[in-house]
């Protein structure tokens, strides 16, 4: 048995083994800023077209609009928590944090913006989340970038 | 799939046992996965109806069929057969 498992490990010197995962995170191993990104652009556009609305005149269709807004706002910003959340909790590991001391930091302010993203309407607040998820974006670029190397 | 499979462990997958009948329910299996076909997973048969396989991790923090569904036979690379 044992010459067995010497030849086999013999021969994967020559043909190396293909490897099996028995673990997988959901999307397997695929973390991306880019729906944050895009929950975070969403945010300020629903804040650039509310402040836009004519609110002198609140006909029908005007306060569907703004409830239509209100709600893609809100839905966008719980998103944006979601996919910030995926990150900081399945992708950065411990040993990201001599990397990025302010990592923590970073992830909590973000998240707590896109809080004050939905309790309000101001294109500054809007400006500081995408602010918040470029930063953490550019993180996540440089941590793929040393694992790869 | 620890403590029975751990990490660095080399493994002999064969297809030949399921050339004389299909996976068994409890069989390790190696499969590729639905969505990523280059993405080999190892897992153990739960369950097979109408040749559709239910496969599941030992531990249930991974993914497995409560993710990504049944799968079919031709997903199913073959069986474990010997550490080495």
């Amino acid at each position: 048995m044992k010459f067995l498992s010497v030849f086999l490990r013999t021969l994967d010197k020559i043909n190396p083994p293909s490897k099996v995962y028995a673990h997988c995170d959901v999307p397997c191993g695929i973390y991306d800023i880019a729906p944050a990104k895009i929950a975070a652009s969403t945010v300020a556009k629903m804040v650039e077209k509310i402040e836009a609305l004519n609110f002198e005149e609140l006909d029908k269709p005007t306060r569907n609009s703004f409830v239509r807004m209100v709600m893609t706002k809100e839905q966008h910003a719980e998103l944006c928590k979601r996919e910030l959340l995926i990150l900081w909790t399945d992708f950065f590991k411990p040993e990201h944090l001599a990397m990025f001391p302010d990592l923590h930091d970073a992830f909590w302010q973000a998240t707590k913006l896109c809080s004050k993203n939905k309790q309000g309407i101001d294109p500054q607040v809007a400006q500081e989340l995408q602010d918040a998820v470029a930063k953490i974006g550019d993180m996540l670029m440089e941590a793929k970038a040393k694992a790869q190397k | 799939m620890a403590p029975a499979f751990l990490k660095g462990e080399r493994l002999v997958i064969s297809f030949l046992p399921y050339f004389f009948g299909g996976p068994k329910i409890g069989d390790v299996v190696v499969l590729r996965h639905p969505q990523q076909k280059n993405l080999l997973l190892l897992k153990r048969i739960n369950d097979i109806k109408d040749n559709k396989y239910t496969v599941i991790g030992d531990n249930l923090n991974g993914t497995d069929s409560r993710t990504f569904g049944l799968i079919d036979r031709k997903n199913i690379v073959g069986k474990f057969v010997a550490k080495y």
